[in-house]
């Protein structure tokens, strides 16, 4: 019972979904799917608890052990604990929870979302080597855009940006077409082996 | 009876279930299905030997987007499987971490049982297997600094990858650690082709979960996914004639 | 005695320290002293302006607003220049999230911003939703039945009381689908664009963008404003320059320092393959 359940959960709310998106018949198209995709959303919601639960275990434990980094257990906790309280005392719009998200969440987090900069330059550096004439094409063609897509590089050939975005436009757009169709394809067909029970390695138990 | 629009779609759903059905049958029957090698799958298996030899963790890296499963962490389930149960095999250390809610406890179930499966309950250590939460870049700075305590010897990284690509994957570069990267999204594909040592992209990354289990129902599926790229590929070089010949055909019928 | 390391080598292995440093001050000098190098405009970028000004004035506006902490500073300067263009015309706005949970606030941080200098009244033409879970599940539920996934707002007002809300049947009554995020316009696309045949414009990350070009080029989007230099380029089409132009000319510094670290890189390699020991 422990698989066939989920399962068939599975196959009825996949194949709802399906019939919903195909059929013009009111059952599938609005009260299945719409009731489905509304408890769906409530569903993920729960897992976000789910997510903290978790966190708090983990840390808990870390903390009362005096593991590895145990002090930032602790902040984490406060802050986790402390920024859920005071949004659920004051709301989200509160100017005190607006101050702490605006002072601490947003610049943290860019500072480090920015790293991918320094990250992406080094990176590029290291691994764009002409080895053979193909990754001489992969380079050229990069750095015609990496050039063309800003001020400095179409102020020293005006016809970079043109060219830049034709490769976008065509080149590009072609290649990461062909790519999305093979994906899409994996996409359908692992939603396929899932609905109809054959996938079950989401189910914690080998297929 | 039909939403508008969808005629084109169902018809090529049909025929998508009707290959799957086919190849089923075809395996089933014994045709052998002969399917290309996949550097990136068969990669995992160097990559524990190496945390092997060294000592130090092969790293599980299963990143969501949002707090709900995806097909790429699904997807992924079957790679972490594979490694593991290959680190079980050599006593390599194993560490997984997901910032998906819903895939933490697939992955805590699928590595536990590998443990129990090969009768080492013993090694299996329930701190090894961690949810670092989170869809935010500060959560990420945690993982790289696990990487970074915990040594690294080799990583996997697969899922629904968004900017935390780069930094897992120069953290693992700098670790000296051999790199495995498996995911869709185009828009991270670039990343891994630079960074890690072997990849999965695009259908590879559905694909090696089937061949990873060489089930002759999977098997078919994977056939399906493979004709479907090839009748897409008949559809673009039609529609691409039958526009240079001015006609418009092809379009409208897929619109329908 | 160790030998210190040739030139090609030296010159295939910079510190990376050195180049970190190099990349801030690169992105340092232009911010404080700009150069004011003009931009180009782009297919995508003329595309997008073009599509919003085509929707008639006082059209109601979907809005995914997919903006959180990390990718603001890139975002934000296209959502400012959209918000001016779409208050220009007195659109009705429906910001919505189901990527970011702190989407809600910088929406209504933007919506404060430009939303007075055009005298807006929230609720009336402009409204906020919060952050739904379920991501493609919470786009297409939304499709279906806008009113039951947001009963309420971002502050917890009733939507159904709202005249904004009241004039909303379903999906067919927005004019365009704004979409603002880091990820790429596919979930939309399939769970709105596909469905209900409402015309997108996206704007997205730089990293994203080449991905998201084959939407365009296949007219599933009608527009694409790609990362700073497309917010640069749509500030320039607005003629209402703002923080993207400013920030244009550290993009154009750090870029060419890529160009030159991968000529020194490619310069070392050869030289360590001709040279006289050989390749290292």
């Amino acid at each position: 019972m422990r698989k066939e359940i989920p399962i068939a959960v599975s196959f009825l709310a996949g194949a709802s979904i399906v019939l919903g998106f195909f059929l013009n018949v009111p059952f599938f198209k609005v009260t299945a799917s719409r009731q489905l995709l509304n408890w769906a959303v409530i569903v993920a919601a729960f897992a976000l608890a789910l997510g903290a639960g978790n966190l708090t275990r983990i840390h808990v434990t870390n903390a009362a052990k005096r593991g590895k980094h145990w002090p930032y257990s602790i902040i984490l906790l406060v802050c986790l604990y402390g920024y859920l309280g005071l949004g659920l005392w004051r709301g989200a719009s509160d100017s005190i929870y607006q101050w702490w998200f605006n002072g601490a969440l947003v610049p943290g987090n860019s500072t480090v979302f920015s790293l991918n900069g320094f990250f992406i330059i080094s990176a590029a550096y290291r691994t764009w080597r002409l080895r053979n004439w193909r990754a001489a094409l992969l380079v050229g063609t990069a750095i015609l855009v990496v050039l063309g897509r800003v001020g400095i590089g179409q102020a020293m050939w005006p016809a970079l940006g043109p060219i830049s975005d034709w490769i976008m436009t065509y080149p590009n757009a072609a290649g990461m077409r062909g790519i999305m169709i093979g994906a899409a394809l994996g996409t359908i067909s692992l939603g396929l082996r899932i609905i109809l029970g054959i996938e079950r390695g989401h189910l914690g138990v080998e297929s | 009876m039909l939403n508008a629009g969808t005629a084109a779609k169902l018809v090529f759903f049909c025929l998508f279930m009707a290959v799957v059905y086919w190849g089923m049958k075809a395996v089933r029957r014994g045709v052998n299905i002969r399917t290309k090698q996949l550097p990136g799958l068969t990669a995992i298996d160097e990559a524990v030997g190496r945390a092997t030899e060294l000592g130090r963790p092969f790293f599980a890296n299963i990143q969501a987007s949002g707090p709900h499963i995806e097909d790429q962490v699904l997807a992924s389930c079957e790679l972490v499987r594979y490694a593991v149960q290959s680190a079980v095999r050599y006593e390599a250390p194993f560490m997984c971490v997901s910032n998906s809610p819903d895939g933490h406890p697939i992955f805590e179930e699928i590595i536990s049982s590998a443990y129990m499966a090969a009768g080492k309950p013993e090694l299996y250590n329930p701190n090894n297997v961690r949810f670092i939460g989170g869809f935010s870049s500060g959560t990420h700075v945690q993982i790289m600094q696990l990487m970074k305590d915990e040594n690294i010897a080799a990583q996997l990284i697969s899922g629904n990858l968004m900017n935390q690509t780069m930094f897992f994957a120069e953290t693992g570069a700098a670790l000296g650690a051999i790199q495995i990267g498996a995911t869709k999204n185009t828009h991270q594909m670039p990343f891994l082709a630079m960074q890690c040592d072997y990849s999965l992209l695009g259908d590879d990354l559905y694909a090696a979960a089937t061949m990873i289990s060489r089930d002759p129902v999977r098997m078919g599926c994977l056939t399906a996914q493979e004709t479907g790229k090839a009748l897409a590929l008949v559809v673009i070089v039609v529609g691409v004639v039958a526009r240079l010949m001015g006609s418009n055909a092809v379009v409208d019928i897929l619109r329908r | 005695m160790e030998s210190k390391p040739d030139l090609p080598y030296r010159l295939q292995n910079i510190d990376t320290r050195i180049i970190h440093a190099l990349i801030l001050i690169l992105i340092l000098l232009p911010l404080l002293r700009p150069i004011g190098l003009p931009v180009q405009i782009s297919a995508g970028t003329r595309a997008a302006y073009n599509a919003i000004e085509a929707i008639p004035a006082g059209s109601l506006v979907l809005w995914a607003y997919e903006m959180n902490a990390a990718n603001e500073p890139e975002l934000m300067p296209a959502a400012i220049a959209w918000f001016h263009h779409l208050m220009r015309k007195r659109c009705k706005i429906v910001a919505f999230s189901i990527y970011s949970e702190e989407a809600p606030i910088f929406a209504q941080k933007a919506f404060e911003t430009v939303g007075k200098e055009y005298n807006y009244v929230y609720g009336e033409e402009f409204v906020v939703m919060p952050f739904r879970a379920g991501m493609e599940t919470a786009v297409a539920a939304i499709g279906r039945d806008i009113h039951g996934v947001f009963p309420t707002d971002f502050f917890g007002n009733r939507t159904d009381t709202m005249p904004l809300m009241q004039e909303i049947k379903g999906l067919s009554d927005f004019a365009i689908l704004l979409k603002t995020s880091g990820w790429g316009p596919d979930v939309f696309v399939r769970q709105m664009v596909t469905v209900y045949g409402i015309p997108m414009v996206a704007n997205c990350t730089g990293i994203v963008a080449p991905g998201a070009m084959a939407y365009l080029s296949a007219g599933q989007i009608q527009g694409l404003v790609g990362a700073l230099t497309g917010a640069a380029e749509y500030e320039q089409l607005l003629r209402r320059p703002g923080t993207a132009a400013a920030m244009m000319d550290a993009q154009s510094t750090t870029h060419m320092l890529t160009v030159i670290l991968v000529l020194l890189g490619n310069v070392g390699f050869y030289a360590s393959r001709r040279g006289p020991k050989g390749g290292r």
